[in-house]
């Protein structure tokens, strides 16, 4: 650790300039011009446009390609040379005016899609908003389909993505804070929660946070979360990242608060608990009692996912007493032959299993068909028939891949499959008992993280009882009358007397 | 400090590599044993068979299981195994072993001396049944097959079916142990024979025990499952065939009457005189529905009546031979001793119980009911 004063940070000459550093405009436009073409270092893509207003030279500067040409021409150009006067707020109909005199400001404006006017004589200038807001039709995240529901899923525009949320609640307590984060690219952040609902210390603290980021740039929601989350060591993701509004929503009306960025599709949310990442929002489409065995199947699949290669290694390799007489045939016939030890085995077959799958995720539909083909048949069969792995071990190995994909969240499957490994390497050289270590690690650690303040491992540490019925399963919406306490909302109550017209109905 | 943090890291790393397998058991390094036999040899010495299960080619791949029996004399139980070990490649594991024959010379010695192994070793299988043979554990192994089964698998599910049918107890090695070790509760297994007929073994009742040794004495599977009833043991399936006299016979095959036990409740009841137990009674009340009487005048409950009052008095003396045969036996199979220590502990003389029960006045009564006749009368 160094100690003694730290450095105070400055911008470096590539980063964009701090708001403190300002330059008065001055009268003259060809000056005006002149300062703005030299911070733009003579890009090609900045356009000025020469008009003449009440016969005083005039000029639009704009960059090209974040200028939407429809609404320059409709709400700037076409207004301004009609009416011919200089009253520009009167004249101009672009949704959002701005006046200055610093030519700092002019240029932080021009690099977010805003048109600046300057006038000839006069050292103020008008920023004019503009900007080009193309963005692609929204379409069904691909990672996370549901069969019923809703098919709407973000997209690389913030402002689209904040519409959808707006949409979903109409309730002027809903708040969006911006924050401009990266010092390069000075990408746009929001959070999104509900005032009067949301804990004012959690809002302090995720407020807090962003503002502490000091980076060059923020290219995907992993990099926010790596910088604000609170144990960046642990294997398991402390965000949940999601594509569906409806997801987003309703975790925003539990009382969490979400994170949008500019330029992706994926939010995230915080604080989460891990059970957050074994919710579908298609629990709550079909009737409670699927909803309740499909999440029942998802814990299932957690821990098939983290053990079951260790504890088949475990068992063929220390405890081979604990396995039914007739089972015991089963597999000890498809070991016979096996020139390997079980922890070799499997490692062999997850490493060929991880490969497939990072083969196959980046190719085009059909050709990742082909892979599934080759690998899945070809390899499963022939490695068999070549005696380097047992049939058992590739059970056992794509019984565990299966269960890792039944986990809705992408980050948690892969954090269950990656914390394998260790399990693993413990089974193997420590039996069950290893096992049993091992587990228990990953059981201490859960327990004991936090993420935002909130408990991790909530409902099942601390213990609520009360809870346990929307987390480890659904019961019906009438029947869950609170919120989750974890992440300590204002109000508790979400659910009154809906099925009150029951009792009404037999008086 | 980041020097010992490395070096920390680095050794907690390498160690996890480096710790081999020391205790490590592979499966696939081992031989499995599914069977094993005792026969007495002579004065000092016992025979064991091994039945040791080969599997040359996966059973994925058409192969199929075959047993390899050897046959060891040493001064014990472990002494053969040894002796075993040298023979056979890989590693002996005796912890899936599923039945354990012993011949009826060298049950009549101590049984615990053979056991011992078992007992003491925690991996060892702990519901391995456990069967006397009528003659040589060995010669029942030798048969290696009967039709397409192999002999340990056959054997072993010839003890299961007994089992299940209350002809047998169900004892397994867990259970010898603790039996053998209670003096107010003695034990029987199932006995095996060798049937010249159908070549193939067949359960020919339950060999009683003492202690740790078998009396000597064989009940025939009829009273085998009278006595499990009495003890309270009925399991799925109970049946009795009772000849019940001359005044129903009415031509071919209809002496008999067979019922089948669908609830059975036993209850003892003790008298005492100065201290001491004289007299215990079984009372044994079972409710059955008839599985077969050809003579079909069941539409009268007085004829219902008159079976079940025969057959009470039936199963009464038969009830009262098979005690006396336990008492001739020395073998306390229905736990008396251990009543008496748990009930009436003031008549419990455990030093004096071996001479105590074989005078004891012990009586039973058995009361059947019948609820059913099938699905006609």
């Amino acid at each position: 650790m160094r100690r003694g004063k730290r450095k105070s940070v400055r911008n470096e000459p590539y980063q964009i300039p701090t708001a403190t550093e300002s330059c008065e405009a001055f009268f003259s436009l060809e000056q005006n011009k002149e300062y703005i073409i030299s911070k733009f270092h003579h890009t090609e893509d900045i356009k000025f446009r020469r008009m003449t207003i009440q016969n005083i030279a005039c000029i639009l500067a704009y960059l090209d390609p974040l200028v939407d040409e429809d609404k320059l021409q409709k709400t700037i150009m076409k207004p301004l040379m009609e009416k011919n006067k200089l009253d520009i707020e009167d004249t101009v109909t672009s949704k959002e005016y701005r006046r200055s005199k610093n030519l700092q400001e002019a240029v932080s404006g021009l690099t977010k899609g805003f048109v600046v006017l300057f006038i000839e004589g006069y050292q103020h200038f008008y920023l004019l908003e503009a900007f080009s807001a193309n963005s692609r039709a929204v379409s069904e995240p691909i990672n996370e389909q549901v069969v019923r529901g809703s098919h709407e899923g973000f997209v690389e525009n913030i402002m689209q993505n904040l519409q959808m949320l707006r949409r979903r609640i109409e309730n002027p307590n809903l708040v969006i804070r911006f924050f401009q984060v990266g010092k390069t690219t000075d990408t746009k952040l929001a959070i999104i929660y509900l005032q009067h609902l949301v804990n004012p210390d959690l809002i302090q603290e995720v407020e807090k946070r962003i503002t502490s980021i000091q980076t060059d740039s923020i290219q995907t929601p992993g990099y926010v979360e790596e910088f604000i989350e609170d144990s960046p060591f642990s294997p398991f993701p402390q965000m949940l990242s999601t594509e569906r509004p409806d997801r987003l929503t309703a975790h925003v009306i539990e009382g969490r608060i979400g994170l949008l960025m500019e330029g992706s599709p994926s939010t995230l949310v915080m604080p989460v608990t891990f059970f957050a990442f074994y919710q579908s929002p298609e629990d709550y489409n079909s009737r409670w009692y699927i909803g309740s065995i499909l999440r029942l199947i998802r814990v299932a699949s957690f821990i098939f996912a983290l053990g079951l290669p260790s504890l088949y290694i475990a068992t063929v390799s220390f405890h081979s007493e604990v396995l039914p007489a007739e089972l015991i045939l089963n597999i000890k016939s498809s070991l016979e032959n096996v020139p390997f030890p079980p922890l070799l085995e499997a490692l062999i077959m997850q490493i060929i299993l991880e490969l497939l799958r990072e083969a196959a995720i980046r190719l085009p539909g059909p050709i990742a068909q082909t892979i599934g083909i080759v690998g899945g048949l070809v390899i499963g069969t022939a490695i068999v028939e070549a005696n380097l792995v047992s049939n058992m071990m590739i059970i056992v190995v794509a019984l565990t891949a299966i269960s890792s994909f039944a986990v809705p969240s992408y980050e948690m499957s892969m954090s269950i499959r990656l914390l394998g490994f260790p399990l693993m390497l413990l089974s193997a050289s420590f039996g069950f008992i290893g096992l049993v270590f091992g587990l228990s690690i990953i059981l201490i650690h859960l327990c004991g993280l936090e993420t935002f303040g909130t408990p991790y491992f909530s409902p099942l540490a601390p213990f609520r009882f009360n809870e346990l019925k929307d987390s480890i399963i659904r019961l019906p919406r009438w029947l869950l009358g609170n919120r989750p306490t974890d992440v300590h909302a204002q109000y508790r109550k979400q659910e009154w007397r809906s099925r009150g017209w029951k009792k009404n109905e037999n008086d | 400090m980041t020097k010992t943090r490395y070096l920390s890291i680095i050794c907690s790393i390498s160690l996890l590599f480096l710790t081999s397998c020391w205790d490590q058991e592979l499966l696939k390094e081992s031989k499995l044993i599914y069977g094993a036999g005792f026969d007495y040899e002579n004065e000092n010495e016992i025979r064991t068979t091994f039945v040791v299960r080969n599997l040359g080619v996966p059973v994925s791949q058409g192969g199929v299981y075959s047993n390899r029996v050897l046959s060891v004399a040493g001064s014990s139980p472990r002494d053969t195994r040894i002796k075993m070990d040298r023979i056979i490649s890989k590693q002996v594991t005796a912890s899936k072993n599923q039945l354990l024959l012993l011949g009826d010379e060298v049950a009549k010695h101590d049984i615990d001396h053979m056991f011992d192994i078992l007992y003491r070793d925690p991996k060892s299988p702990l519901d391995a049944r456990i069967g006397i043979v009528e003659g040589r554990a060995e010669d029942i192994f030798n048969l290696d097959h009967i039709g397409d089964t192999l002999i340990t698998e056959f054997t072993t599910n010839l003890i299961k079916g007994a089992e299940n049918k209350t002809e047998a107890p169900r004892m397994t090695v867990e259970k010898a142990f603790r039996y053998s070790h209670d003096i107010g509760q003695d034990y029987a297994f199932p006995y095996i024979s060798y049937n010249e007929e159908v070549g193939a073994p067949e359960i020919n009742g339950i060999a009683l025990f003492h202690q740790s040794n078998f009396t000597g004495e064989v009940l025939p599977p009829f009273d085998a499952t009278l006595l499990l009833l009495m003890a309270d043991a009925k399991r799925k399936k109970a049946s009795i065939v009772e000849n019940i006299g001359e005044q129903h016979d009415q031509g071919f095959l209809t002496q008999t009457v067979t019922i089948n036990i669908q609830n059975a409740k036993s209850d003892i009841k003790y008298s005492f005189q100065n201290g001491n137990v004289s007299k215990a009674v079984v009372h044994l009340e079972v409710r059955g529905n008839i599985e077969e009487y050809p003579q079909d005048h069941l539409f009268k409950e007085s004829q219902v009546k008159d079976i079940a009052d025969e057959l009470s008095k039936k199963l009464t003396e038969r009830g009262n031979n098979l005690l006396a045969k336990l008492q001739e036996a020395n073998c306390d199979f229905l736990g008396i001793g251990r009543d008496l220590n748990a009930y009436h502990h003031e008549a419990w003389h455990p030093k004096q119980w071996d001479k105590e029960y074989s005078k004891l006045n012990l009586e039973a009564k058995v009361k059947v009911k019948i609820s059913e006749t099938g699905i006609i009368k």
